[in-house]
């Protein structure tokens, strides 16, 4: 296990505000100190302040840091700007290189974690967060060593139109569990003997310390980014704005 | 000191780094205006999604012109406000976190204060105290100016901005966005006898102006131009001539009126549509007759750019401001909370 205490001398510092949790981790040495706080709507006021009691001065390099984590999305669209524009001020000031890291992965692991779902090899988790504008995102992961592997990538729908089907074709017959912001649609959903919605599973929001391993992964598997590479990932790329074209008084 | 200025309240990102010894040492801009065109206006989620991916790379290309390296910024001023939310919110997260990792001084800084101080980047400067007329797509003030920060707001539209206006009476005549230069272009071949539009508010004391008047006066002309055979190519030159022509024409009134009420003798004029050659040349002409004075920024700093934060924030950092831990950013703001310069350093 070599490789893993290399690993676990990389410091991390990570950060996610794509959903009403404003959620930062440090990973230094073997500890990780963690600042969660449920905030909606507050997360561009307080980043700064929560950056402040996790790493005081804001001495980034000296507290051993030599990577940025950032939760990339899907979720609220300021959120992600929030989290992209704090990352690419870090990581620039600090000359680091960043990762990025999907929320719905973060989250996933988070439920893993705290037991939301069974951590046995394998358990498939449909990671979700309220798009809200009657639709949903959603990924597809299987959870191995308690970090999620990606079986569908995230993407957006209405409740009714989430592809169960094709989960289960892609990921066999075993049970899907169901957890984020996007299971208030749960009873929206087609039908599926496959289904499992947890207790609480639509309470759950992304720990930034379930973005530490995942932040390792992408730093092992060489997704480095330069600090202007940092970008927020929408995936619903509609804005809801209608060209002069489409309002019907093109000139 | 060397002060980083970032603007990212509307559909510009203007970054530049102003030296308050050697004066503005680099400054640099991306528009969005080919975002936001097929779209008529500005789209404020796209305006917060073009910020975020051209901030850090102007801010690169600004260090690197200035031949200067990040050890070399001394603080940070961004815009807080007045502006969209969302894109307020990248500029204020970039600007902070860098100023927290640098372990350097942040400061949020009110645009309008930036529009009204970016006639100090120019080598003739106004002393103060002066009568400022800001004109751009948000707002229309007259401001009676004592110093940084202390401010008495003379008049104000009471209802389109100047430059809100124009976007409208350029839609009417069918011109893309923005319609502010194009209006004005097409106003110089325009027939200045042709049309007389009225100048609203102008008969009556005080300084407050209103557009919606003249807006649907503009309309008018139009419909009627439309029912008699149709708005032709001359027709919408002669009306945007005659609509910019009554708009300079009021500002005009209201600007001689203000000095002269104050008993001053300096106008200072900022904000994008202070660009507008037609207003310039007319201030120029009345208010010389006056012995009065006129100074407004260089064209590229009228409308939304890094250099006039960068300035702004210079001033109230040099006097020892800075940002509070949780200082937000502020969608509406109005100019006369700002304090005076220092005060609210103590």
């Amino acid at each position: 296990m070599t490789s893993d205490r290399d690993h676990s001398t990389l410091g991390i510092l990570a950060l996610d505000t794509a959903t009403d949790a404003c959620t930062l981790a440090l990973r230094q040495g073997d500890s990780i100190a963690a600042v969660h706080e449920v905030i909606p709507r507050q997360h561009s006021q307080r980043i700064l302040p929560l950056l402040e009691r996790l790493l005081p001065g804001g001495n980034v390099s000296a507290a051993g840091v030599s990577l940025i984590a950032y939760g990339e999305g899907p979720g609220s669209f300021t959120g992600l700007r929030i989290a992209a524009s704090a990352a690419q001020g870090i990581a620039f000031a600090a000359e680091l290189p960043a990762v990025a890291v999907s929320t719905l992965a973060c989250q996933a692991a988070t439920a893993a974690r705290e037991g939301l779902v069974d951590k046995a090899v394998g358990t498939l988790v449909l990671s979700t967060i309220d798009a809200r504008i009657d639709e949903l995102y959603f990924a597809l992961y299987r959870i191995t060593e308690g970090v999620p592997e990606t079986v569908m990538d995230a993407s957006h729908c209405a409740p009714e139109a989430l592809p169960l089907g094709e989960m289960a074709v892609i990921a066999g017959q075993d049970p899907i569990h169901v957890v984020g912001s996007g299971a208030m649609y749960a009873a929206r959903f087609p039908t599926s003997p496959l289904l499992r919605v947890p207790p609480a599973a639509e309470a759950l929001l992304p720990n930034a310390v379930d973005m530490i391993a995942l932040a390792e992964h992408a730093h092992s598997a060489g997704h480095l980014l330069k600090p202007e590479q940092i970008v927020p990932r929408y995936v619903q790329e509609s804005v809801g704005w209608k060209k002069l074209a489409e309002q019907g008084k093109g000139r | 000191m060397r002060v980083l200025g970032l603007e990212t309240s509307c559909d510009e990102t203007g970054i530049a780094l102003y030296d308050t010894e050697r004066g503005l040492l680099s400054h640099a801009l991306f528009s969005q205006i080919d975002v936001h065109v097929e779209y008529g206006g500005v789209v404020p989620e796209l305006a917060s999604r073009d910020h975020v991916r051209k901030a850090l790379p102007l801010i690169q290309q600004v260090l690197e012109s200035a031949g200067l390296t990040t050890a070399d910024v001394d603080a940070i001023a961004y815009t807080a406000g007045p502006g969209l939310v969302g894109a307020l919110m990248v500029g204020a997260t970039l600007a902070r976190t860098l100023a927290w990792t640098w372990g350097i001084p942040a400061l949020g800084v009110h645009h309008m204060e930036g529009h009204l101080l970016a006639p100090m980047l120019e080598e003739e400067r106004p002393n103060f105290p002066f009568v400022a007329l800001l004109v751009s797509g948000g707002h229309t003030q007259l401001v009676r100016v004592d110093g940084i920060g202390r401010y008495k707001l003379l008049g104000e539209s009471l209802d389109d901005a100047a430059g809100e206006a124009f976007d409208k009476v350029a839609k009417m005549l069918g011109l893309p966005y923005p319609g502010g230069p194009h209006v004005a272009k097409l106003a110089e071949s325009g027939d200045p006898a042709r049309f007389d539009f009225p100048r609203p508010m102008t008969n009556r004391p005080g300084l407050d102006f209103s557009f919606s008047g003249l807006k649907t006066y503009t309309l008018n002309t139009v419909h009627t131009c439309e029912s008699e055979g149709g708005l032709s190519a001359r027709d919408k030159a002669d009306i945007a001539r005659a609509f910019e022509d009554a708009v300079v024409g009021t500002m005009v009134i209201k600007c001689r009126r203000a000095l002269e009420q104050e008993g001053l003798s300096t106008l200072v004029m900022a904000g994008g549509v202070s660009a507008n050659r037609n207003l310039r040349a007319e201030l120029a002409k009345a208010l010389s007759k006056k012995g009065a004075m006129v100074f407004y920024p260089a064209p590229q700093f009228c409308t939304d750019n890094g250099a006039m934060i960068a300035y702004a924030g210079a001033q109230r950092l040099l006097a020892g401001e800075r940002d509070n831990e949780d200082t937000r950013v502020r969608p509406r703001w109005p100019m006369s909370e700002l304090p005076p310069i220092g005060v609210a350093a103590a």
